[in-house]
């Protein structure tokens, strides 16, 4: 779900990002990410992301305080209605 | 009412959430409202879970279907919840960038407060209970009109039929006609405080039309035009066809008495609009008075400098207040169609029904004759063929006329304008406007109903009442709030300035909701029609795309 090559992580996050599954997907993705400091940027797709809640956004957030260049690709329907009610959707470059 | 227990562990929390997600799916609930509504529970469940000491605390989910709504009830025992966010919406991309421990409970708080409108809280013998409107039936009102019209008629039916003639007079003193009259009361009773400061806030709302710019104003403009098209329609309509025989009712004495004071010259008229006593004009329901006041209050709260926005605030919120209390005392408005129906059944003449379908068709003519009024002005206006206009533009009426709320139509709308070529820069501006402002149907319907009821009692209408008409008819519909019973309230308004008595209202209530479908319709179409020629004429629209 995370790789890292050229100094660019690639995520890919599946499913609902909510309350249960955020803390496990944060721990993989940070731990993932202080091993590889050089990362400049994130591309997180998000082709198969139903349902993202507060705990998910968090996440998201997360990605971005480490790394300033944090893209979502793919986003679905749903999700980018959560990303705009928020604002959070005008702090990442979605596509 | 299905029901979920959960405890508050995350794990459960998640696994409840899908639960009513699916089952929300399963009622075949918009994908919109069951995102949101979802959410808010996920939310609400966490800020729950957080606010309890103890673990495997029971909460229960309640999912509720009925004609109105559908609606989640979360219900937990123990201390009260603090569910009040803190969080300015203003802010929040401020907040938001500062990532840090409080990230997630800023995000929370910033999703329950987006969707504040659907959630109420409430804390009674040791129980939190947090009701989520999920979704809102909107045709609810339409079925339970047509249910209380159908079993008002039923009733009247079997009071005129199979009743003594002793006991139907019975029914109708002691059950039909207490149950409409005491509505009607009602809606005269908020109908002043509501016009007044709907008035005034959609006035200092408007206050600085140079701020909507050329395109604004031209959009503007032309809804003013065409609703004036409409109640002219009306006008030429009745004058014409002279529907409803003069005299075929008779006025009530306390009418009939004072109707001489409809027939004071035009100059006095005109002088009797600026009331000599601020209080007196509400305390009268001098409805014409209350209206001049209101454009005077909406222009001068525009151009009092630091105290215009609180002046606003204030304005806005009583008129959110009054609006509201209109649409709670709108509730009984099924009530108020079955006494009315059975009242008109038991007691109607042949006379009375020919009335009723005169008005129907006169009503129903005058909204096809609005409708080529549109076709000629994209004709004659926009330079642009009707036909292309119509065949793109079909989805949007027919949305108007099954939800019957121009707002619910407005997406169907843009996406109608968007295809035929409009720019986004006019529909995203034109459209919302128009569902707010521009009212032709309704006002045309207002206009016939009031001209029809006034030929009905053998009233006059001169020249001078035509204009004061005319003049109410505009105001109210760029200040008459879309709810249920506001119409209603505007029509008495209506029919006290030309002097046909309230319960007149009685003969037409039961087919009011249907009439307004087509209004809607009508509505909604004057808004593209618009949208449409103001694009054109300002070169934002794609005619390759219109033609297509």
């Amino acid at each position: 779900m995370i790789e890292i090559k050229d100094n660019e992580a690639w995520i890919t996050l599946s499913g609902r990002l909510d309350t249960a599954t955020a803390p496990k997907v944060e721990e993989t993705l940070r731990a993932a990410l202080v091993e590889a400091p050089a990362v400049r940027r994130i591309v997180i797709d998000a082709t198969n992301l139903s349902y993202i809640s507060s705990s998910g956004l968090r996440v998201i957030l997360g990605l971005r305080k480490l790394c300033a260049t944090t893209e979502m690709h793919h986003v679905q329907k749903d999700v980018r209605a959560v990303l705009d009610l928020t604002g959070i959707g005008k702090l990442l470059v979605i596509s | 009412m299905k029901t979920i227990k959960l405890t508050n562990t995350l794990q459960s929390i998640s696994e409840a959430v899908e639960r009513v997600d699916e089952q929300l799916r399963a009622y075949k609930v918009k994908q919109e409202d069951r995102l949101r509504s979802t959410l808010t529970l996920e939310e609400t469940l966490v800020k729950i879970a957080d606010s309890m000491a103890e673990t495997e605390v029971p909460i229960f989910i309640g999912i509720r279907r009925t004609i109105h709504r559908v609606q989640l009830r979360v219900t937990v025992a123990g201390p009260e919840i603090n569910f009040a966010t803190d969080t300015l919406l203003s802010d929040s991309e401020t907040l938001l960038e500062e990532y840090g421990p409080e990230t997630e409970n800023l995000i929370r708080d910033l999703i329950l407060r987006t969707n504040s409108e659907r959630i109420r809280t409430r804390y009674a013998k040791g129980v939190n209970r947090v009701d989520i409107l999920v979704s809102q039936n909107e045709k609810a009102m339409l079925y339970e009109t047509t249910a209380a019209l159908v079993l008002g008629v039923s009733a009247g039916l079997i009071a005129r039929l199979l009743c003594s003639p002793s006991v139907a007079a019975g029914l109708n003193e002691y059950l039909f006609s207490p149950l409409y009259s005491l509505f009607l009361t009602a809606i005269a009773m908020i109908m002043v405080p509501m016009v007044f400061f709907s008035l005034v806030t959609s006035i200092s709302g408007f206050g600085d039309l140079s701020a909507l710019g050329r395109t604004g104003g031209k959009v503007f403009c032309m809804y003013l035009i065409t609703t004036l098209i409409g109640i002219l329609v009306a006008i030429a309509t009745n004058a014409l066809l002279m529907p409803g025989r003069p005299g075929m009712m008779t006025l009530p004495e306390s009418v009939a008495g004072g109707e001489s004071s409809m027939h004071l010259s035009l100059m006095d008229k005109l002088l009797a609009i600026v009331p000599d006593n601020f209080v007196g004009a509400f305390a009268g329901a001098d409805m014409i008075q209350v209206m001049f006041l209101a454009v005077l209050i909406g222009v001068a709260c525009t151009q009092i400098g630091q105290f215009s926005l609180p002046l606003k605030t204030a304005f806005e919120s009583l008129s959110a207040l009054f609006t509201h209390a209109t649409s709670l005392i709108s509730k009984f408005l099924p009530y108020a169609i079955f006494g009315a129906m059975a009242q008109m059944t038991l007691t109607m003449d042949v006379n009375g029904i020919g009335a009723l379908a005169s008005w129907m068709g006169v009503s129903l003519l005058c909204i096809v004759l609005q409708f080529l009024v549109y076709v000629l002005l994209l004709m004659f206006v926009g330079r642009l063929r009707p036909m292309p206009f119509i065949r793109k533009f079909v989805p949007a009426p027919l949305t108007a006329f099954f939800t019957s709320s121009s707002s619910a139509t407005m997406p169907t709308t843009m996406a109608c304008l968007e295809k035929m070529g409009v720019s986004r820069k006019v529909y995203s501006f034109s459209v919302p406007l128009g569902a707010n402002i521009n009212m032709d149907g309704t006002s045309l319907f207002f206009m016939v109903t009031t001209l029809f009821m006034a030929g009905l009692y053998g009233i006059s209408v001169d020249v001078s009442t035509m204009l004061e008409l005319i003049m109410s008819v505009m105001l109210i519909s760029v200040a008459l709030p879309g709810v249920p019973g506001a119409g209603t309230a505007a029509l008495l308004m209506l029919f006290a300035i030309v002097g046909v008595p309230a319960e007149a209202f009685g003969i037409v209530i039961g087919l009011i909701p249907l009439i307004e479908l087509f209004e809607t319709a009508l509505n909604v179409t004057g808004d593209g029609v618009v949208s449409a020629i103001v694009a054109k004429s300002e070169g934002e629209m794609d005619l390759e795309a219109y033609y297509k």
